[in-house]
């Protein structure tokens, strides 16, 4: 008992101290590791043989058909051997770049030690081609889909990126389309992704810093930002957030916000996730962090506030009373499908009186002959209409429409029949309904959507009062909420020192100023 | 986190702790739309309910009117409980729009007060539920309001009845808390507007407490279409909480005019000559004016500004308006002395001299003491009115 | 909670400083006797809230005086150790008594207009935990609660000015209350009580809105525009009621929603009656956060958290206690209405004097 009422716990104090070696290991860039792996520093051997020996043996090259060595004479007296992937590389790069350059038989002809470095010289015709002797390098190189050569008799290794899994190509987005605006969406190529984002900025201070996720998995994360305007508290907040995570299932973006969130439970996301590139070069120049993930075809976003997540990627394409308007609309209809089934249940139960008669005698007529109790009545409408939109998503293709018919009209319809449940609780709940297909978000949607049946539960049980208390409260935790260290509810509550209004959008300027609650250096944005 | 979750479980458990809060679902209640009182015959009251009908047979749902039930009771309560129990609900007073009272029951004092006093309290009545007074009966007139050709729902007739009272002056506009607050101040008296059956609307004419008038041609009628046998016209006049007169529609404009709640109105006056009657679209041009002294007696002075259109204009003839003007004010003035009179006789100073009594005396026993119900009875009032016509049709506009 | 957590910037605190001026004062049970010569409550509010805003500047020009990051490390200061700490416990006594009045006064209105059928202790309840809660989410939260719900507030008070203005009567201001100029001092004094707590708060959180001069600049704000808004509320109503119905009405400021004919107005006192409980446990919040936080700092807890929740449910046990109308209940009560300035004065004032009695020194 003393320990559930114990409240004087020490507090975390997070604080970027030196190590020994000087910086923190996660500040330590793409070597950095928080976490362990295998023991760092492990060398190569200068004897070709032994080194692939031994990555026959880790890479379980009995089993793994796709673990290829491709043993050659390199300037046709060196033994050495191109290591890889098969599927995951590039073939015509090593045949061309790689292995047709080193086969020549004036290749190494004045090669010295060391000769992996005279091959990056003077021999290998890629882009991308590093050193090392460090034996998890290779390992991870391999893995990625880069190619490793090994020399006999030096104990570096060249990796070089020749990468060439099959993936999806550019494409229009799927969720966030826009009439006015680009019609690209991220992929799951991190490098594609990137080479997205530098479409867009092409200022010099625009950086990808890669981390590794995922334990040995070393799923690639890029931490994208400009360098000259994000706020840097910011951008090691991040880092340290990432470093906290140590498991191998990181297989998306989302995986890794709920890792890395200070909120895992809260129900509305402390971070917005785009599949579009100009979402995120927007986010970008106003002071942000993005986030990005192998694997996963959209970019995390931090900090956001709540009006965040209330825009929409068409917001930045209209003209500004249209989008006003838009927008407008949408903040009625998200508010509108948070209270309207509440309202209406306490009102129908405890405050009768704040009805009219016209809609009194609906109301009763309309349910005269229903068995369930309104509030019931109500939540259970409301379950039904979340089961007829995940059905919809379910089913396969052209049937998640003829889903979304079947469940909204006729069984609606067949249900107010059959006394089940009454015209003007249905009414209400499909209009909720639609209110809640305005918010731009879709955890968001989620979330308001089961906020409702709290709030419908407090309405049954204590009416306008109960009702009022629960929106205090929700509000309050709404304020209590922060986004990698910004208050959620920013920049209203706090009150900053941002000009333009947040529901209604103000025509594009000459901006001076970022985003001012991420409190970024003062750069044009 | 389980530590979180349960201190929330914890604080949560406080709640069902004390008991959820007593709910009514809207199809369990019946809803009383309009309470009648009448003196009973065995008991105190025999008090009236009203309850909303709703039809339930085709796919779109509508009032069809309302139920009257009564009962003989000694107080609003029992006559309550002696209703619901022979109901299929649970009466539920949440939705009354009116209140009517019959003439005879307000006519002793204390009664209306006491209903009040419950009523207010405890059925938590609307406080801007009308009140009327019945002329013949509250049941009857309750009975009235239900016409079985076209069932109108009672918040609908409270508007034409409101409406009504804005667009004729025939009508004053009284509230439940207007009423509960008159009856207890004693700086003015109340009014009750008056509702009655058609056959006592068109008695009511010529048979108010001012006594019979030539110009009270019309009590006053409800402006629906839908057949119903209950109107509505003038009004109460109240001493304290007892009723001690009432007023035809035309008086009842005509009082309104002076207290600066008249709005606008028709009315038909005599042309000088004598050769016609003519109609005007009366409206008051600005706020009337009222100026009392605190002598022995008391004197004040009422004066009324009103601009008028003539309906006919053609009917003018030879006499201008101005002369007509001056002509209307004369017999307007005449007959608001008349109207001040009957009230000052009556001892109910519902022309609101009180509220400018009060205003001379700077603390409160001195104003107790200076006991105004007293010192009314001796006022002195003088009216003066001005009319101005409006004569757009016939004023020719290239003069 | 750490003790130090928790900053709040100008219209945080400003709007929570207001929203306890107004409901604290506005939110008093009425009492008759305030009548008894006449309508005066827009004068004695008039005459408070000057005497208010000169106590509170006197104090905090004695804490600026004295270098006092807040009120706890004022009142140490000030009045020594011991004297300081019961100084410190009659404020938090005070606080806790402040945070028990809007809520007796909530779930009487509740009782009688809305919830009629229910016991007051039921209702009571309900309250508990979200009063809890968001006295144990702290400063911040509080704060910016209070600025995002500021305006939506502010209009509900400005509702029922507006909504019965055809029924004001200037008559209902006589006969003017010249008769005993005395009484109307006393409502001041009374209502001055009321006005307090909000500015305690503000000063034991001083350290919360960065420093003693941003509290003082903040706490003058929210006079003012709190005490408009109070001394209009009570004209409104003086000019809806004579002096004779207000001594019998229990909740003159909900009356006033009722004042009007007809349409949707009449639909939405229930509503703004809903908006003013929010404001209420806000305000009250406010307090409770305050009082525990002072309790924190003389008795030198770590956490916020476990004194609020036990403050926070002993203001909840006394508005419970009160609800049960007992006779002593009645007495204390009265006892407290007659009584409860000298707890709201004296602690701050003996240290304002003992401050002005000793050396400046300079903040550190």
């Amino acid at each position: 008992m003393r320990r559930l009422f114990q409240f004087d716990e020490p507090s975390a104090e997070y604080e970027l101290l030196e190590t020994e070696n000087g910086e923190p290991s996660f500040m330590g860039g793409w070597r950095g590791h928080a976490y362990s792996q295998e023991q760092p520093g492990l060398r190569l051997s200068d004897r070709l043989e032994e080194n692939l020996d031994r990555l026959r043996r880790e890479f379980r090259s009995d089993i793994n058909e796709d673990f290829i060595v491709r043993s050659f004479m390199m300037g046709g007296r060196i033994p050495a051997a191109a290591i890889f992937m098969d599927g995951m590389v590039n073939p015509d790069q090593i045949n061309d770049f790689i292995l047709k350059p080193s086969m020549r038989t004036k290749a190494m002809r004045s090669a010295k030690p060391p000769l992996a470095q005279y091959a990056v010289q003077h021999v290998l015709a890629m882009q991308d081609a590093n050193l090392t002797h460090d034996w998890s390098d290779v390992k991870t190189a391999v893995s990625e889909g880069r190619t490793a050569v090994l020399i006999d008799g030096d104990d570096h290794a060249v990796l070089m990126d020749t990468r060439g899994f099959p993936g999806r190509s550019v494409t229009e987005p799927m969720n966030e389309t826009v009439i006015l605006g680009p019609h690209e969406a991220f992929t799951e190529n991190i490098r594609t992704n990137i080479s997205l984002l530098r479409k867009i900025i092409k200022t010099e201070d625009f950086v990808c810093e890669f981390r590794p996720s995922g334990g040995k998995n070393n799923v690639r994360v890029a931490i994208a930002y400009r360098e000259s305007t994000a706020n840097p508290g910011l951008v090691n907040e991040v880092k340290r957030h990432l470093a906290r995570v140590d498991t191998l299932k990181v297989l998306s973006i989302t995986t890794l916000e709920q890792l890395t969130e200070t909120h895992p439970y809260s129900p509305l996301p402390q971070s917005l996730i785009t599949e579009r590139p100009d979402r995120a070069a927007s986010a970008i120049m106003e002071g942000h962090v993005v986030l990005l993930c192998e694997g996963s075809p959209q970019a995390r976003v931090m900090p956001i506030t709540l009006f965040t997540l209330m825009t929409s990627a068409e917001d930045a394409y209209l003209r500004p009373l249209s989008a006003s308007i838009i927008r407008i609309v949408r903040y009625f209809g998200a508010f509108l499908s948070t209270i309207l089934p509440a309202y209406f249940v306490a009102v129908a139960l405890h405050h009768q009186g704040m009805l009219s008669g016209e809609v009194l005698a609906t109301i009763a007529s309309s349910r005269s002959m229903v068995f369930l109790p309104l509030a019931l009545e109500m939540i259970f409408l409301q379950l039904v209409f979340q089961l007829v939109r995940e059905a919809s998503v379910g089913a396969p293709g052209a049937m998640g429409q003829s889903v979304g018919i079947i469940g909204g009209l006729i069984l609606g319809q067949a249900a107010v029949s059959a006394n089940i449940v009454s015209t003007f609780v249905l009414i209400i709940v499909a209009l909720s309904g639609l209110g809640n297909f305005t918010i731009p978000d879709y955890r968001t949607q989620i979330a308001v959507a089961y906020f409702r049946i709290v709030l419908v539960l407090a309405a049954w049980v204590g009416g306008l009062f109960g009702f009022a208390l629960t929106i205090l409260l929700a509000v309050a935790w709404l304020a209590s909420l922060k986004s990698y260290g910004v208050p959620f509810l920013a920049p209203v509550a706090p009150k900053t020192y941002a000009k333009e209004p947040q529901v209604l959008r103000v025509r594009q300027r000459n901006a001076v100023d970022p985003s001012d609650f991420t409190n970024s250096r003062r750069q044009r944005a | 986190m389980k530590r979180a979750l349960f201190l929330v479980l914890a604080f949560l458990l406080a709640v069902p702790a004390g008991g959820c809060l007593k709910t009514n679902t809207v199809d369990e209640s019946g809803y009383v739309l309009a309470i009648g009182f009448d003196p009973g015959e065995t008991f105190a009251y025999r008090v009236s309910f009203a309850v909303q009908k709703i039809s339930t047979g085709s796919s779109e749902p509508s009032t069809d009117g309302f139920m009257l039930f009564s009962a003989e009771a000694e107080n609003l309560f029992q006559a309550i409980e002696t209703v619901s129990a022979n109901a299929p609900y649970q009466l539920s007073f949440v939705r009354t729009a009116m209140l009517i009272f019959d003439q005879k029951l307000l006519e002793d004092a204390g009664r209306l007060s006491s209903i009040m006093n419950t009523a207010m309290e405890r059925l938590r009545i609307r406080y801007n539920a009308n009140v009327f007074v019945a002329l013949d009966g509250a049941k009857k007139v309750l009975e009235g309001l239900n016409s079985q050709e076209s069932p109108q729902s009672i918040d609908k007739l409270q508007e034409h009845f409101l409406a009504y009272a804005r667009d004729t002056g025939m009508l004053p506009e009284v509230t439940f808390l207007m009423l509960y607050q008159g009856i207890r101040q004693p700086t003015s008296d109340a009014v009750i507007p008056l509702m009655g059956t058609n056959e006592d609307i068109r008695r009511l004419g010529t048979a108010d407490s001012v006594g019979e008038t030539d110009y009270a041609y019309l009590g006053g009628r409800t402006a629906t279409q839908t057949q119903l046998q209950t109107g509505v016209a003038g009004l109460g006049l109240m001493e304290a909480d007892r009723l001690v007169g009432i007023l035809s529609g035309q008086n009842t404009q005509l009082l309104l005019m002076a207290t600066g709640d008249f709005q606008t109105g028709d009315m038909q006056l005599p042309l000088p000559d004598g050769s016609g009657m003519a109609t005007a679209a009366v409206r008051m041009q600005r706020a009337p004016k009222t100026e009392l002294a605190l002598g022995e007696p008391p004197a004040a002075l009422v004066k009324i500004y009103l601009e008028a259109d003539l309906l006919h204009p053609e009917i003018l003839g030879n006499t201008s308006t101005d002369e007509l003007g001056a002509h209307f004010a004369h017999l307007l003035e005449q007959r608001l002395q008349a109207v001040f009179l009957t009230c000052r006789a009556l001892g109910s100073d519902v022309f609101g001299f009180g509220k400018l009594a009060v205003k001379k005396f700077s603390s409160v026993s001195e104003w107790e003491a200076y006991d105004w119900k007293a010192r009314f009875q001796g006022l002195e009032a003088r009216f003066e009115v001005s009319v101005v016509i409006q004569d757009y049709a016939s004023r020719k506009l290239f003069q | 909670m750490k003790l130090n957590e928790g900053r709040i910037g100008r219209q945080e605190a400003t709007s929570l400083a207001a929203m306890g001026v107004v409901a604290s004062t506005v939110f008093y049970p009425n009492a008759a006797e305030g009548y008894r010569y006449g309508n005066a409550s827009y004068v004695a509010a008039l005459l408070a809230f000057s005497m208010l805003f000169l106590l509170f500047f006197i104090t905090v020009r004695a804490m600026r005086r004295r270098g006092a990051a807040h009120l706890g490390a004022f009142l140490n200061d000030a009045l020594g150790g011991l004297f300081g700490r019961v100084a410190a416990l009659a404020v938090i006594l005070f606080l806790v008594i402040s945070a028990a009045i809007p809520l007796i006064q909530f779930q009487w209105l509740l009782k009688r207009f809305v919830f009629p059928d229910n016991l007051v202790a039921t209702i009571c309840l309900y309250f508990l935990p979200p009063m809890l809660l968001l006295a144990c989410m702290g400063l911040e939260t509080l704060g910016r609660t209070a600025r995002i719900l500021f305006w939506l507030l502010a209009i509900s008070f400005v509702l029922p000015m507006v909504i019965p203005a055809a029924s004001y009567e200037t008559y209902h201001l006589f006969p003017l209350p010249l008769e005993n100029p005395l009484a109307i001092v006393q409502s001041a004094v009374r209502m001055t009580a009321q006005g307090m707590p909000a500015m305690l708060a503000l000063l034991i959180y001083a350290d919360g809105v960065q420093g003693v001069r941003n509290a003082e600049k903040y706490g003058r704000i929210a006079l003012l525009g709190g005490g408009l808004l109070v001394v209009l509320l009570q004209l409104c109503i003086s000019l809806s009621f004579s002096y004779s119905d207000l001594q019998e009405i229990v909740s003159p400021l909900y009356r006033l929603l009722m004042l009007q004919r007809s349409g949707i107005n009449m639909r939405i006192d229930k509503l703004v009656l809903f908006l003013w409980i929010i404001m209420g446990l806000l305000a009250v919040s406010g307090y409770l956060y305050a009082a525990a936080l002072l309790l924190c700092r003389t008795t030198g807890i770590g956490d916020v958290r476990p004194p609020a929740l036990s403050i926070s449910a002993a203001a909840a046990t006394l508005a419970l206690l009160v609800s049960q109308n007992a006779e002593w209940t009645a007495t204390a009560a009265s006892a407290v209405r007659n009584n409860l300035y000298l707890l709201a004065l004296v602690p701050p004032l003996l240290a304002a004097v003992a401050a002005y009695l000793r050396k400046e020194r300079l903040a550190a």
